[in-house]
């Protein structure tokens, strides 16, 4: 029977030491908005044997803006069941922060373009500046809206990320959506058509059932930000 | 009824604005008459599709939609109207100036913070002594301090 050694391998391949919490160091769960059994086993595993690629996660409050409230750890755990089933990776949160910054909570922008052409906007720049010290190079964030709506992977140079709206306009795939914007980010992938089910679509209604092809997957484990063991 | 082009369509059905930004991009008047058809739905049609067209119209630049645009404000809810506020900034006519300028006390402070930019892309004298205004009057320290901002890069 194989021993493992829980405190030595979150060290090794976390980088955490000290007092180390199992919900946050260990699981890297940071918000109760999805409860659930979580396997020790299942996540040193994890921890031990498969690529693994950092988030941190900020939300952006601020006036009268009380509800709804965004779902941080719901969209983490359906990020982590497809890439786990769809490219043997997953996804470590280090960090969730709340930061009330009403200014920020609609986001001024030009546009949504991923690559060299974007324009950066001031309130871009400001918020792809917020959660920089929560261990992640990559940080989602949750804000209000955004007259573009929905979300936008499109990041200022250096400070890869993403922003999801949690407000009046929901987004048309709700459950996955941290997961897509997520995908434009680590790998560069952009939207396809086909297949119908893929989760780079843009259609409405994707669901956990949504795929990821070979290629995307590839793209996904190359991408620098994915840790191997 | 004006038919909406299919990948107008989608990127209309889109949670992010990189496909319509794409599409403005383009330029297909296709395209624009479908969006301009979209700003005369009524109530019940999609508020989302709508509030993309805003969003693709004021950055397709062509002042023709400004006064469709200002007629919408007052019946739009709040998210949209901040759209409709940043549409009009980018079109940037008297008119747009007009319709933003009679949401400058809005009790909203994210609706003044898109007065201000907006008027600060106008940058016409009507639009700088709106900016004036809320550098004087707003009772927001940071609206203040943007629409100052905003008028010393105008």
């Amino acid at each position: 029977m194989t021993t493992i050694n829980v405190r030595t391998a979150v060290a090794d391949r976390l980088g955490k030491s000290g007092t180390v919490s199992l919900k946050k160091d260990v699981f890297g769960v940071y918000s109760d908005d999805h409860p659930q059994s979580r396997s020790l086993l299942t996540q040193m595993d994890l921890i031990l044997n498969k690529p693994l690629v950092r988030v941190a996660q900020v939300t952006v409050i601020g006036g009268d803006i009380v509800t709804p409230t965004p779902r941080p750890q719901r969209d983490l755990d359906n990020a982590n069941t497809i890439y786990q089933r769809e490219c043997g990776a997953w996804i470590y949160c280090t960090g969730n922060i709340t930061v009330d910054r009403i200014d920020l909570t609609f986001l001024d922008q030009d546009d949504c373009n991923l690559g060299a052409s974007h324009s950066v906007s001031d309130d871009e720049a400001d918020l792809f500046g917020l959660g920089r010290d929560l261990g992640a190079n990559i940080v989602g964030y949750y804000i209000w809206s955004s007259p573009g709506h929905g979300g936008c992977a499109a990041h200022p140079p250096g400070r890869r990320g993403f922003w999801l709206e949690f407000g009046s306009i929901k987004p048309g795939s709700p459950q996955v959506a941290f997961a897509h914007e997520l995908t434009h980010n680590v790998g560069h992938n952009h939207h396809v058509k086909k297949p119908a089910d893929n989760l780079m679509t843009t259609k409405k209604g994707k669901t956990l059932s949504s795929t990821l092809t070979d290629e995307q997957c590839q793209r996904i484990l190359a991408d620098p930000d994915m840790e191997y063991p | 009824m004006t038919e909406i082009p299919g990948d107008l369509e989608l990127a209309l059905d889109a949670d992010e604005s990189c496909d319509l930004d794409e599409l403005v991009r383009q330029r297909r008047p296709a395209d624009f008459d479908a969006l301009v058809s979209l700003l005369r739905s009524d109530q019940a049609r999609e508020a989302p599709h709508r509030a993309r067209a805003i969003y693709a119209l004021g950055r397709w630049g062509d002042p023709a939609v400004v006064g469709a645009i200002r007629d919408l404000l007052p019946g739009l809810h709040h998210d949209e109207r901040i759209s409709a506020i940043d549409a009009l900034g980018r079109l940037g006519t008297d008119e747009a100036v007009e319709g933003i300028l009679g949401y400058a006390t809005d009790e909203s402070l994210p609706m003044r913070k898109f007065v201000a930019r907006a008027l600060g892309r106008i940058g016409t004298p009507r639009a700088q002594a709106g900016l004036s205004e809320l550098r004087q009057a707003d009772p927001s320290d940071y609206i203040r301090s943007l629409a100052a901002g905003q008028l010393a890069h105008s």
